[in-house]
């Protein structure tokens, strides 16, 4: 056997193939999934009209006018959903390991963490995007942004440093799910939970509070340190400007944390032999 | 004699709940966490303007942690009844041909998985609300009483409008467009997202006036003691007047799926 074994395919490869799968698994039923997607449209529609609503009442909310506050919460819904196109597989897990099929991703001889991320993929999950950008959009014309060339830059880097925050988060439920496969919905208080939170400027939940999504759970570098700076707002804990600039820091830290415990987790794994 | 079936249904139903207790507690640490965080923004917006709609910041963060608390039973996110999955199943065969009420076999099962959620994931969510906010909680025993009248038809209501929606699987193939469809209604029009008094004008109205209202707002009304007398009459006939009418809608639906369901074999 003078043959060499044929090179496993990389991590974006499986992942690139698995999605492929599953959309055109979605796509079975088109009819339906035209029907999901319109009220999964509507659905973001409505949080954002929630925002209005509030700012219906209100002219300024923890110090941020409404143009301001859209800015704010299209960054957060953006990269919040744009995370769930990439990693939310992780969420599908506990019931995977409780059916027995965790075991059909483990024995193919391609990466588990790629076919994880893109379990149960469906164009659906576009369908926030639209309001996401479009509050973002619409917070970036009226917002009155003393424009530089770092300011502009700072745009994309929040979204790009977001959903690298909420990726480790997902990482986090995937490694939770395979240890306690019947809590899912506890993680929802960080992933479902955190998309709320940094969606509304953190200046309302305290010092405390904000102390903690920085230094605890660092939501605070989702998008509220570099939007700070963007907006020209003094940072309310006082925090030094470098701050505004330290997400990717924070974000490969969660990472690194998050493959540990995801690494910790499968070794944990013990399947059924179904 | 009837009677003591649905009991027997709801009492079965409660205790098929005890057993999924980790979801339970997932669930309890989400809808309080939400709740803490909804506090703080309508502390921030109450701060500017103290009462908005006749309600003060107290009542409003009442207002935030009952609803939270309701999540459950109300059933505010999900359908939460079995219908569509046993119409796919061929299961439903059997429910149609119990002896009970078809309908009525439904609400006890929805009955006893409300009063399990009640207990299991409403207490915890209220009670740390109340620790951490200045929340208005009734002193006087007829206050509570009266609440537990207004939830108790407040089920009713979210009862019809979601067997509505489940029945939906006996013509459709796929029923999640429409259920979730109900679903984002409940949760919008309920006041779950925004409380409904901060809804402006016409809109305002109109929410208040279609059946959601009856399962957060009246019941939160009732909580706060703001009705009392005839007021409170007229809560009670609003709330009974839209479950009367969508439980005839469910019957008159009942009877067109028993027409069209052909059950295979057995």
């Amino acid at each position: 056997m003078d043959e060499a074994a044929p090179k496993p395919p990389g991590a974006l490869v499986t992942y690139l193939a698995s999605v492929r799968m599953w959309s055109r698994s979605a796509m079975q039923y088109r009819a339906s999934l035209v029907m999901v997607m319109v009220y999964g449209t509507l659905v973001a529609g409505l949080e954002l009209a929630a925002l209005l609503i509030v700012y219906g009442n209100v002219r300024a909310l923890g110090g941020f006018s409404l143009a301001e506050a859209l800015y704010l919460y299209g960054t957060a819904q953006a990269a919040f959903f744009i995370s769930d196109l990439l990693f939310t597989g992780t969420e599908y897990l506990g019931a995977r390991i409780r059916m027995g099929t965790f075991d059909g991703l483990l024995v193919r001889p391609v990466g588990v963490l790629p076919q994880v991320f893109a379990d149960q993929f469906t164009p659906r999950r576009l369908c926030p995007l639209l309001s996401a950008f479009g509050a973002l959009v619409a917070g970036l014309v009226s917002a009155p942004v003393h424009w530089t060339w770092l300011r502009a830059f700072l745009v994309p880097y929040t979204l790009v440093t977001g959903v690298a925050v909420f990726g480790a988060i997902w990482v986090f439920v995937g490694a939770f799910q395979v240890v306690v496969t019947d809590a899912s919905e506890a993680m929802n208080v960080v992933t479902y939970g955190g998309q709320y939170m940094t969606s509304y400027p953190l200046s309302l939940y305290g010092r405390n509070l904000m102390l903690f999504l920085t230094f605890g759970v660092p939501l605070g570098f989702v998008n509220w340190q570099p939007t700070l700076y963007v907006l020209g707002h003094p940072d309310p804990l006082g925090l030094p400007t470098v701050f505004r600039f330290a997400g990717p820091v924070f974000a490969a830290a969660l990472w690194s944390v998050a493959l540990f415990a995801w690494r910790g987790a499968l070794r944990h794994h013990r399947s059924t032999g179904s | 004699m009837t009677l003591i079936v649905y009991a027997l249904v709801v009492r079965q139903t409660f205790r098929r709940f005890l057993t999924y207790r980790a979801a339970i507690l997932g669930a309890v640490l989400a809808n309080t966490v939400f709740g803490a965080v909804k506090a703080f923004i309508v502390t921030a917006v109450w701060r500017q303007r103290s009462v908005i709609g006749g309600y003060d910041l107290p009542d409003i963060l009442t207002y935030t942690f009952v609803a939270q608390a309701l999540i459950g039973p109300m059933s505010l996110l999900t359908n939460n009844l079995d219908i569509p999955a046993r119409v796919r199943s061929g299961d439903i065969g059997t429910d149609l041909f119990r002896p009970v009420d078809f309908q009525g076999y439904w609400l006890s099962v929805d009955l006893g998985r409300a009063a399990f959620a009640l207990l299991g994931r409403s207490l915890v969510p209220f009670a740390v609300g109340a620790l951490l906010f200045r929340l208005r909680v009734p002193a006087d025993p007829r206050v509570w009483a009266a609440f537990a009248v207004a939830l108790t038809l407040g089920v009713l209501v979210s009862f019809s409008v979601r067997y509505l929606a489940a029945m939906s699987a006996f013509w459709l193939l796929d029923e999640k467009g429409v259920t979730g469809f109900v679903n984002m209604m409940t949760t919008f029009l309920g006041g779950l997202t925004v409380p409904l008094i901060l809804f402006p004008g016409w809109l305002g109205e109109v929410a208040r006036a279609l059946p959601w209202a009856s399962v957060v707002l009246v019941p939160v009304n009732v909580f706060l003691g703001k009705l009392s007398g005839a007021a409170l009459a007229g809560a009670y006939a609003f709330e009974a007047a839209w479950a009367v009418a969508l439980l005839a809608l469910g019957r008159l639906v009942t009877a067109r799926a028993r027409q069209r369901v052909v059950v295979q074999g057995g």
